[in-house]
């Protein structure tokens, strides 16, 4: 099952990366974008983690951690920075919000980013195998160097954390469904905004024509008042 | 009275609370999310000025909101139809998101905090900045310039502020229409000269010290000047209806030439004195020069206006208000009695305004106005124990990666200097500052607005090219073309600067460019930009003493109480917040010395 959504990932990726990025430097640019913001959520989450934590020990491992994340959201930051007009191709800031509340033990915050680091280093594995992009390549094998070590460490602290081996593992596996169903919902979300697009440019193109005249006469006069 | 101001849904989202006129808390979400000009529902700036007051949700009278979602709407939808059928994509990205949210902002509140919708009021956009200037200024009465790019359905608005029976009357006599915007024309010129609309136009202000105003004519020529202050734009030259295709267009490409490459700045230098402008770059740096004059021009126009007819009180806001060149020359003009501006002009200072006028809507009112100043440090405050103890627990070595081209290559360890008598560490900051050492100093509550004014500053002696230039290129990671400011105890305020200005407020929060008494040039000349002059913070004992205190005791050695000071950050980041964000610049930048609270950390 596990080898089936690889290869699935896989089979998308090199579509992405041999016909979409190819094709459509702004698509590229957006979707590197998209990696410095996934990293730049996870320093925030981290942040939080830290404020959670009281040994010092654990607390040292996650700004070392916090560090090395936003040295990534960095490093994708500076392959946009190069093109003229980058900011034009940064997403947008999405709303913060924590993942998990102050009543929640800061383990399993830690299970997320650890999810997340094991997700995110498979992913960009399937990217280096695909791009012909010397920088991007660069750029990656850097960053699953980190990545795969940073999944070791999150994996010792959850367990110094006191949390059993059969809590993480449930709540691995509760994580995993989670990201899932939001990579369903954010998939869906995309379907249902082409259907918005089509559904505003019927609405432009036929009822703008009558709009237009007064939304013209409106900014006439106050152009000249 | 308790309420709660909120702005939100443009950039610079931000939350204050006001209780009984007191402005009690206040900041912006992006010193929580990390994320510069946040525009996104306050949360945590809310969930913080909660905590900060130790009231809940359902204690509010009253949830103001900073501007009317409707009138807004309908502007931005009779712009996008201005262009039809050319504007499909403007239509399209604006609908989404006010379909899908901005219109329901009131909703939102209504949910968020569990509060009745009829406990929700929204006020005008300009309206809320009016408020925060005109109540926080503690004027019996004033003239009031609101100026942006564009608010609601205004991009000026003047405003006479006076007050009835303990409440204030806040009344438009002038109101200038979008599209006509000179907030707009100069964020075009700003795309124009390659950088951000909307967020860089402090550069635009910074280059253009570096050029002369040789297009300002041609400029000029395109706005019809009326004799009551209002004016109207050739809007044949710009794209104000679909702004996310750029502000300008080709005609005013083919009148003024090609916009700026990236990094055609990077040769501007003002730390350098023997700095000469190359021809290519002089066209966009008298660009700049221009735009500024004419913004100039402007306000001052609107001053005089105020002068003439209502008031010798001037309060000063909107966007801007950030332009503290033009509030240089504002507070030169002849008959000004008193001029303020807000610690935070922009529209994160309007959630202050929105905060303190919903408590006179919800029954406060108040005879004696001066009560109702409030000061900067209303930020959150946190203590520094536990992340100054994980830092040593951090292996140097594990820090390299970040430093490998800095003077700390070989850092061996952190060393950490706790101080139980603020003396004793003021003591020996002043000295470390004196040693040409860069000092992060991070102190009690932050500082509302953009200027860091002591509380979450980096510092250094104010005489060195050498170092102010280590200091952008390894810590701030900032152009050179961008002069730094001045912080100077009030002891010695006027042996740097004209007596003239000592008097205004603006002086105490950074906010107004004077220029530098010759005499002093040579001792602050890091801080001084190419046209001599600067942006000087005058810190008194009452405001600040800790910080008053370091500059006192950095002036016994130095000979002049003044310091370089700028906010605490890196390029692209807002202000810090927590001392761990301190630490992370600290350890990865060229940053020699972090003091926290009374924590001294220096790197060996």
């Amino acid at each position: 099952m596990t080898s089936l959504f690889n290869l699935i990932r896989y089979l998308k990726v090199k579509l992405v990366v041999n016909t979409l990025w190819r094709w459509s430097p702004k698509s590229y640019l957006r979707s590197i974008s998209l990696f410095s913001a996934t990293e730049s959520d996870t320093v925030w989450q981290l942040i939080h983690a830290f404020y959670m934590i009281e040994n010092p020990k654990h607390r040292a491992e996650i700004f070392t951690q916090i560090l090395e994340e936003d040295f990534h959201a960095k490093q994708f930051e500076d392959l946009i920075n190069i093109t003229e007009h980058a900011d034009n191709y940064k997403v947008p800031f999405e709303e913060k919000k924590f993942l998990y509340s102050k009543e929640d033990p800061v383990w399993k915050l830690l299970a997320y980013c650890y999810i997340g680091e094991k997700d995110a280093a498979d992913k960009f594995k399937d990217i280096m195998a695909c791009s012909h992009n010397p920088d991007l390549k660069r750029t990656l094998a850097k960053i699953i160097h980190d990545e795969t070590s940073h999944v070791g460490q999150a994996n010792s602290i959850l367990y110094e954390l006191g949390a059993k081996p059969s809590e993480i593992k449930i709540e691995l596996w509760r994580i995993r469904l989670i990201r899932k169903y939001e990579s369903l919902v954010r998939n869906t979300k995309r379907i249902f905004e082409v259907i918005v697009d089509a559904l505003l440019a019927i609405i432009y193109f036929t009822m703008g024509l009558l709009v237009s005249f007064k939304a013209k006469s409106i900014i006439l006069d106050r152009k000249n008042s | 009275m308790k309420t709660l101001g909120i702005s939100y849904g443009y950039h610079d989202a931000a939350a204050a609370l006001a209780i009984d006129g007191k402005l009690v808390a206040c900041s912006q979400e992006d010193r929580f999310t990390r994320q510069k000009h946040d525009a996104n529902f306050p949360r945590y700036a809310v969930e913080y000025c909660l905590e900060q007051s130790n009231i809940s949700l359902s204690d509010l009278d009253l949830v103001v909101y900073h501007e009317n979602p409707v009138e807004k709407f309908t502007r931005v939808l009779t712009s996008s139809f201005y262009s039809y059928p050319y504007s499909f994509s403007e239509f399209k990205n604006s609908m989404k998101s006010w379909l899908t949210q901005k219109l329901w902002v009131n909703n939102r509140l209504s949910k968020e905090f569990k509060v009745s919708p009829f406990k929700i009021k929204n006020l005008d956009h300009h309206f809320s900045h009016a408020a925060n200037a005109f109540i926080g200024s503690g004027f019996d009465e004033a003239g009031i310039i609101i100026v942006d790019a564009v608010g609601d359905w205004f991009s000026t608005v003047i405003y006479k502020g006076t007050w009835q029976e303990g409440k204030p009357k806040i009344e438009a006599v002038r109101k200038i229409k979008f599209p006509n915007s000179l907030g707009l024309f100069y964020s075009a010129v700003t795309e124009y000269l390659g950088f951000n609309p909307n967020d860089q136009e402090c550069n635009t202000m910074a280059l253009a010290a570096f050029g002369e105003p040789k297009f300002y004519d041609e400029l000029e020529k395109l706005v019809t000047w009326n004799e009551d202050c209002s004016y109207t734009l050739d809007q044949s030259f710009f794209n104000f209806m679909k702004f996310y295709d750029g502000g300008i267009n080709e005609k005013f490409i083919e009148k003024f030439g090609s916009a700026a490459k990236k990094n055609i700045f990077n040769n501007c230098d003002c730390f350098d004195p023997n700095f000469k402008l190359e021809e290519t770059t002089k066209h966009y740096t008298d660009m700049a020069a221009s735009i500024q004059r004419l913004y100039e021009k402007y306000i001052t126009t609107c001053a005089r206006f105020i002068l003439k007819e209502h008031s010798t009180n001037i309060c000063f806001a909107g966007g801007g208000a950030l332009n503290c060149v033009a509030n240089g020359k504002l507070a030169q003009l002849e008959g000004i009695t008193n001029l303020y501006i807000p610690a935070d002009p922009g529209d994160g200072g309007s959630a202050v305004g929105a905060a303190l006028y919903g408590n006179f809507m919800a029954g406060f009112s108040e005879k004696d106005v001066s009560r109702l100043k409030y000061p900067v440090y209303l930020g959150k405050g946190y203590d520094e124990k536990l992340d100054v103890a994980s830092l040593q627990e951090i292996n140097p070595k594990e820090l390299k990666r970040y430093l490998k081209n800095s003077k700390y290559a070989n850092l061996n360890f952190f060393k950490v200097l706790e101080f139980t008598d603020s003396k004793q560490m003021i003591d020996k900051v002043s000295e470390l500052l004196m040693d040409k050492n860069i000092v992060g100093w991070y102190q009690g509550r932050s500082e509302i607005g953009p200027r860091a004014l002591g509380n979450r500053s980096i510092l250094i002696r104010p005489d060195d090219y050498q170092l102010a230039k280590r200091l952008s290129t390894k810590v701030k990671k900032r152009a050179a073309f961008r002069p730094y400011a001045v912080s100077v105890s009030s002891n010695d305020a006027d042996k740097l600067i004209d007596e003239h200005f000592i008097k205004y407020d603006g002086l105490k929060k950074m906010q107004i460019a004077t220029p530098v008494k010759d005499e002093c040039l040579e001792k602050v000349k890091a801080c001084v930009h190419v046209d001599k002059s600067t942006r000087p913070q005058i810190c008194d004992e009452k405001e600040n003493p800790l910080y008053h205190e370091l500059l006192n005791k950095f002036g016994e050695r130095f000979g002049l109480s003044a310091l370089l000071n700028t906010s605490f950050n890196e390029k692209g980041f807002p202000l810090i917040d927590s001392p761990l964000l301190a630490l992370i610049m600290f350890v990865r930048t060229e940053m020699d010395v972090l003091v926290l609270n009374n924590t001294v950390i220096l790197k060996e």
